[in-house]
């Protein structure tokens, strides 16, 4: 099957789920229990001012920041672990423990630590995130062909020539891999956090329109998140295909 | 260079008294092997599988190190040499996300030579060897044998007056070998340096050298030197000539009996 094929089948298959909701909606007709797309997209443009003004920047700065420290803190575990294998022994083991709290359950520590500011949100997106581009990047330097660094060694490569002529781009389809899971993680921990509580933001927006049982309202931030993520995550697919000419040939 | 012995050859590569054992492995793969390789000479090593033939080029490269014994090039014990030798892998190892120009230009990168200087001399290898119009292309874009012309032309980048090429043939099909073992023994005839020659295949051996070293033993504990009976220029009737078949026969003997052992 060709890939425009296979494109236009999935986009078939969102309209027809899209056009489902709505027509489930309608059955029911109850659109404060089952608001329709209609009502969702009617609602986003009632309150555009405020979604895109007010509460989408707010949004952005934390998922744009987290999403960057997330990548250069993992990118730097990686790399320091890839360096030495006692850091690496030492290291794994707490990066892994990160991962079994569930965010959900710690982030209100982060509340209390540094109450509801940005700093907190951005530290429950990293906490989301980092991890997948330490283990990725890392398994992607530790892929690097035995034979060329030793072609290198041959050719007198110092240990950082071989990091940055060798290792690096042989890691560099590891980390857009991790690229297309910290996207949308990003804006799932951003949601998160502010559901917690912020002074503006879509998460927010969307607990305080659940508190008037505003259910399109409720809906509404979230399809703007989950728009901007598919197109963020469509600008890293681009971005790859670019870049990594040579996928699957190392 | 190389280095006058008492009998006044030009030794480039002398290898003595070499002993080398894997680590975690009891019995050595080397015991108290040595041979020479003269200076702008065409050398070729043959073996029987597994009888050590890449060992002695991972020690060639300081990749392992003997147990016992020395290596010396041009005269000079390896240990206190930096890119004494330029080396060319059995695969041709290239890096995918480097245009065949970037490919060639990485041991003189690493030798931190000019920008200019690099691209001076990558375009003058390439043309060389015949791919210049390819400097800007992908090595996915190429076939296996240019590849293979591609390794060459890096390897001839690092610029040691030695190079070590193992088994760089071995990967392809049998025309493209044939073109390729012709090609490369008129880059030999025209580049003036000493090449030191892996090849398990027998025919390939006599074609491309001047010498062929034959390692026997288990551990590899003697070499059996055999000078090649061809002229200088040599084209591929010449391995139909009767010394010549006897000689294949020889060596083709000399390995079954190896791989007995």
């Amino acid at each position: 099957m060709s890939p425009k094929k296979k494109r236009a089948i999935g986009v078939l298959f969102l309209v027809f789920l899209i056009v489902l909701w709505q027509i489930i909606s309608l059955i029911i007709g109850k659109s404060y229990l089952l608001p329709g797309p209609v009502d969702v997209v009617e609602n986003i443009w009632e309150n555009r001012i405020e979604i895109f003004t007010v509460h989408l920047p707010a949004t952005l700065q934390v998922v744009v920041s987290g999403g960057i420290i997330s990548v250069v803190l993992g990118f730097f575990l990686a790399m320091i672990m890839d360096m030495d294998r006692r850091v690496e022994k030492a290291l794994y083991p707490v990066l892994t423990a990160t991962q079994t709290i569930p965010v959900m359950c710690i982030a209100p520590v982060f509340v209390l630590w540094f109450g509801y500011t940005v700093t907190m949100r951005i530290i429950v997106v990293v906490l989301l995130n980092f991890f997948s581009v330490a283990v990725n990047v890392f398994d992607g330097l530790k892929s690097t062909n035995t034979g060329r660094t030793e072609l290198m060694l041959t050719y007198g490569a110092s240990r950082l020539q071989r990091f940055f002529l060798l290792r690096l781009p042989t890691a560099l389809p590891y980390l857009f891999t991790a690229l297309k899971v910290v996207v949308p993680w990003s804006f799932v921990g951003a949601a998160v956090s502010e559901w917690l509580g912020a002074p503006s933001g879509l998460g927010i927006y969307s607990r305080n329109c659940m508190a008037q049982f505003d259910a399109a309202g409720l809906l509404a931030p979230l399809a703007v998140l989950t728009v901007l993520a598919l197109i963020l995550n469509g600008v890293i697919y681009l971005a790859e295909k670019k870049i990594i000419t040579w996928k699957g040939e190392v | 260079m190389g280095h006058v012995l008492g009998d006044a050859k030009i030794i480039m590569l002398k290898f003595e008294n070499i002993t080398f054992t894997y680590k975690g492995e009891e019995n050595p793969v080397l015991k108290n092997l040595s041979f020479c390789v003269e200076d702008k000479s065409f050398v070729s090593i043959i073996g029987a599988s597994g009888s050590g033939k890449t060992t002695i080029f991972r020690l060639l490269n300081s990749l392992e190190k003997p147990d016992s014994g020395n290596i010396s090039i041009d005269g000079k014990n390896i240990e206190n040499l930096k890119n004494y030798a330029s080396y060319m892998p059995q695969q041709d190892l290239l890096f995918p996300w480097r245009t065949v120009e970037k490919n060639v230009m990485l041991p003189m990168q690493i030798q931190k030579k000019t920008k200019q200087e690099q691209v001076r001399i990558a375009g003058e290898i390439l043309e060389k060897v015949g791919l210049y119009e390819y400097s800007k292309k992908y090595p996915r874009e190429l076939s296996g044998g240019m590849r293979q012309r591609v390794s060459f032309a890096r390897t001839l980048c690092q610029g040691a007056d030695i190079m070590l090429l193992d088994e760089p043939f071995s990967a392809l099909d049998s025309i493209t070998r044939i073109n390729l073992r012709e090609w490369l023994r008129e880059q030999w005839e025209n580049l003036d340096r000493t090449i030191l020659f892996i090849t398990h295949d027998v025919e390939e051996a006599i074609y491309l050298s001047e010498k062929i070293l034959v390692l026997t033993g288990n551990p590899v504990d003697d070499i059996i030197e055999i000078k090649v009976p061809l002229p200088k220029k040599r084209d591929r009737n010449m391995l139909e000539e009767p010394d010549i078949r006897d000689l294949k026969e020889k060596l083709i003997e000399l390995l079954r009996s190896e791989a007995k052992e």
